[in-house]
């Protein structure tokens, strides 16, 4: 069992520290003063003055002692939590010590504020989870030596033995997820402070530079430092240190760029990778790394000065190829005259295509390349590298990959920490750790273009805009992604919103006759959305509505589209029947830039929308299989490569398929309800859609035809809209009974659905409102009564 | 009690702690004048500045060697300069120290010796001299 020696030797010099620290001005002052004072005496020829001054030593050699020593005592494995306690916390222990007090002291030490107000954590939650439980003092060290270990901590300071008490305490794990966290996470925010501590305290360490000796023995270099920017100079004047650099992932990739500079082949390092993933910032931790003439590197590489090429500015400043050539050998040569220099060329496929602001100058380069005697640098995104492979394949030869893949959650957990510390100083904010937890799992459903940890750090910069009082939290970058792309992440809490969610069937039956049980299925998967219940790495559902034309199978995503989606226009609609080849996956998939109708930009553009899919039954069979993964995982890959998330969508596909039969079971007096299996069996078994297609749909809902009843309603939903046209002028017509019943009669073909109702409408209605109008038998504020005899007139039939 | 440790720690720890500093002092001195690297570089041509060959006839070969031996010897005389004047600075550094070095062990002693000196009852006498 851990105890706790009061009287040990450290937990008295850990108090005694606390009481001279209270102090150590005034000790500052006595030392002067007893200096000056002992000595004028002396001057002034009173000989009590060398006593005096003689007496500032002590106090002296206590500053110094606690400055250098008690401050910072080192830990003494001894078996007891005295020898592991940080100096912060020993200091204050009385004898005694309890769990409530224990809090009282952490709450004033920083390493325990930092992951209290990083997770959001506040006094509320340490006295109901710690103050009103006693915890056993003996199992909070012996805890709290565990998580040291673990956490890799060098003493047991307040924020381990915070971690300890929570992890004690009677259901932590419950009150925590109160706040959105898990233990895990609190792991996580006390590693950021440890880490952050580590690399605050390297970043004190000396750093050989090379001094006025390195300078002197290269050459000027003004070209570069006008179309570049001297990274090393940067990190000289202004530290670099940066947590990624501790990495082991970054440590490998940049020990791999520094053996290719070592050894005798070509000296180029072209580092490889996606967008986002951190080329340019591995660019700079190798900078940094070289910059340290203590740092285990051959000394030819030591000092060297790396200039980061901007390409756009080379550019725009020598458009064409000859020019650039020229300015491009001008850089080159200047480098080489410097002797100390590492170029490096990001976004380097600018250099090697021709094409919007990029000049193909490989011909000046790759002589450069193959030679390989100049130390260069290249970043470029993996894509563009393949395609200039494939026009060029020397580049490919030429060239010494250096590939980074992106990072996984942990890294980007710390790159995103290193990154806070920036964008709180710049913008003066604060950053909660759920931010940060949050930023991730978002710009991985929303964020398309780039990889982690670029697209998690792009979204945490945008959140930044959404703080609060300063403080950016979960909320803030969820309101950032519900901006700028327009989807609802979190769950619903407006309590518009949730009458809405429990009243949508009403709402959407305001627009759609029948079909309930379709209606049912699509506005319980939306709420199930919508509650934080449903399984996100799948769309919010999947449904296949079967029937005959004419029944409301689209009309229902139109409905659902305008109650909840916010309007129409929220439709991402595509007509499968286009889609009949098997190169028409490409089609599918188009880039936006090239087609801004395909199906992944759409998404793209509007994730949270009604994704409609029409006449399924018609696509290529390559076509189905693209989407099975939608199905399965809400995921579709455009032509880029890009990952297209349809996770926040409801997928509605329709089909016509076994109309006929629908239409003769209900004729035969079948329960529409009833039959649904009988009719997929039989959509199996014709070959219009494999089974495992019609299994990765949550619901397959067969649409009946309309009864002349049903219409009845349509007639009525119909005179809504021609209302709603007709307001503008202040004008309003109805029909009555008869003419209703006529109008059904008219427009009833139960192949057909509710369509030909449609023309019959305008045909009787609106040909009638228009003659009445022209006649001048109404006016504005007027209100046109549509009769029978008026129905059978307009139709003929008198 | 106390006064032991602090006396313990002070010709100890505190005594290799301030070695440490005095040391980092020294190295970060030493790594900005980078005599070192001045003397492995010494001859080298300043800032590599040099006029370059132009073109393959003796003469412009003659210039460029004149313009590149020029370069070395201003190179080397900076250099020496620099040497000179860092050599000056890490020593009086280094003495420096040797007195902080010293000055450390006496410290503990300097209320004894003030105790001493008042029961000797030594002072300088100090002539002012007023003149109008």
């Amino acid at each position: 069992m851990v105890e706790f020696n009061y009287h040990s030797g450290r937990a008295k010099k850990a108090r005694f520290e606390k009481s001279l620290a209270k102090v150590v001005w005034l000790c500052y002052a006595v030392v002067i003063l007893l200096l000056l004072g002992g000595l004028t005496l002396v001057f002034l020829g009173f000989a009590v003055g060398w006593l005096l001054a003689g007496l500032f030593a002590p106090v002296y050699m206590l500053i110094y002692w606690q400055k250098k020593d008690l401050s910072r005592l080192p830990v003494v494995d001894g078996g007891s939590i005295d020898g592991l306690l940080s100096v912060g916390i020993l200091g204050r222990l009385p004898k005694d010590p309890t769990s409530r007090g224990l809090v009282a002291i952490i709450v004033e030490e920083l390493s325990g504020r930092f992951l209290l107000a990083r997770s959001g954590l506040g006094v509320e939650f340490l006295n109901e989870l710690i103050v009103s439980n006693d915890l056993s003092m003996p199992q909070v060290w012996e805890e709290a030596v565990g998580l040291q270990q673990e956490l890799g901590s060098k003493d047991v300071s307040a924020v381990v033995l915070l971690l300890a008490m929570i992890k004690l305490a009677p259901n932590f794990e419950q009150k925590l997820a109160q706040y959105k966290l898990d233990f895990e996470d609190l792991k996580r925010g006390a590693r950021w402070y440890i880490q952050a501590q580590a690399a605050a305290e390297k970043s004190e360490e000396l750093m050989r530079t090379g001094g006025l000796a390195r300078d002197w023995s290269f050459g000027f270099t003004p070209l570069l430092e006008r179309f570049g920017r001297n990274i090393s100079a940067e990190i000289s004047a202004h530290g670099g240190r940066t947590m990624s650099l501790l990495l082991p992932s970054r440590q490998k990739i940049v020990q791999q760029m520094i053996d290719i500079f070592s050894r005798g082949g070509r000296q180029n390092a072209t580092v490889v990778g996606p967008d986002g993933v951190g080329k340019t910032s591995v660019v700079h931790d190798f900078a940094e790394k070289i910059l340290d003439g203590r740092a285990d590197i051959p000394s030819h590489l030591k000092y060297r000065q790396v200039f980061l090429l901007n390409a756009s500015v080379m550019i725009s400043a020598a458009s064409e190829r000859g020019e650039l050539e020229a300015l491009m050998s001008g850089v080159l040569s200047e480098a080489a005259r410097a002797k100390n220099v590492i170029i490096c060329l990001d976004d380097a496929q600018l250099f090697f295509e021709d094409g919007t602001g990029s000049v193909d100058i490989s011909k000046l380069l790759l002589p450069v390349l193959e030679a390989g005697g100049f130390r260069l640098i290249m970043t470029m995104n993996e894509q563009v590298l393949l395609r200039i492979g494939q026009q060029n394949p020397a580049v490919i030869n030429a060239i010494n990959r250096v590939n980074i893949l992106p990072a996984d959650f942990e890294e980007t957990m710390a790159a995103m920490e290193d990154k806070v510390v920036q964008l709180e100083w710049d913008l003066g904010n604060f950053y909660q750790y759920q931010a940060l937890k949050k930023a991730y799992e978002l710009s991985e459903r929303y964020v398309y273009g780039q990889e982690m940890p670029g697209r998690a750090i792009k979204m945490l910069e945008s959140a930044g805009n959404y703080a609060e009082n300063g403080l950016v939290s979960a909320r803030s970058v969820e309101q950032a992604i519900e901006s700028t792309v327009g989807a609802k992440v979190g769950v619903a809490e407006d309590a518009g919103e949730k009458e809405k969610l429990l009243n949508l069937e009403g709402l959407i039956h305001q627009r759609m006759v029948n079909q309930v049980r379709a209606v049912q299925v699509v506005s319980d998967a939306l709420r199930r959305a919508r509650a934080g219940v449903r399984n996100t790495k799948r769309p919010v559902g999947t449904f296949l509505f079967i029937g005959p034309t004419g029944v409301g199978k689209t009309e229902l995503a139109k409905a659902l589209a305008e109650v909840y989606y916010g309007g129409e226009g929220n439709i991402v609609r595509v007509d499968l029947n286009q889609f009949v080849t098997a190169e028409s996956v490409n089609a599918l998939t188009a880039d936006g830039a090239d087609n801004p109708d395909s199906l992944t930009a759409g998404v793209m553009k509007n994730p949270f929308s009604v994704v409609l899919l029409d006449e399924i039954e018609k696509a290529h069979s390559k076509v189905m299989t693209a989407l099975l993964q939608v199905l399965d995982e809400g995921i579709l890959r455009d032509v880029q490569g890009r990952e297209v998330s349809f996770r926040d969508a409801i997928l509605i596909a329709t089909s016509n398929a076994g109309a006929q039969e629908i239409r003769a079971k209900i004729e035969a007096g079948e329960d529409i309800t009833k039959v649904s299996e009988e009719i997929q069996n039989m959509l199996v078994n014709s070959g219009e859609f494999r089974p495992e297609f019609l299994n990765r749909f949550d619901e397959i809902v067969v649409f009946g035809p309309l009864s002349k009843t049903d219409l009845l309603q349509v007639v009525d939903l119909m005179m809504k809209g021609v209302n709603k046209t007709l307001e503008a002028q202040k004008m309003k017509v109805e029909v009555d009974t008869g003419a209703k019943e006529l109008l059904v009669e008219a427009g009833y073909d139960p192949r057909l659905g509710a369509r030909p109702m449609r023309r019959v409408i305008q045909r009787v209605v609106e040909n009638e409102v228009a003659k009445q109008m022209l006649g001048g038998q109404v006016g504005a504020g007027g209100t046109i009564m549509i009769t029978a005899e008026m129905v059978r007139a307009n139709l003929g039939q008198e | 009690m106390l006064v032991l440790s602090l006396i313990g720690w002070w010709y100890g720890v505190g005594f290799a702690t301030r070695l440490r500093g005095l040391g980092r002092a020294l190295a970060r001195t030493a790594d900005n004048f980078s005599i070192g690297l001045m003397l492995r570089t010494l001859f080298n041509p300043f800032r590599q500045i040099d006029a370059g060959a132009t073109g393959k006839g003796i003469a412009e070969a003659l210039s460029a060697f004149v313009s590149r031996l020029i370069s070395r010897l201003v190179g080397f005389v900076m250099r020496l300069g620099m040497i000179i004047v860092g050599t000056v600075v890490l020593l009086v550094l280094l003495v420096g120290s040797l007195v902080i070095i010293v000055l450390h062990l006496v410290v503990p002693l300097l209320p004894i010796a003030g105790i001493v000196m008042l029961v000797i009852g030594w002072v300088p006498e100090i002539q002012v001299v007023l003149t109008w």
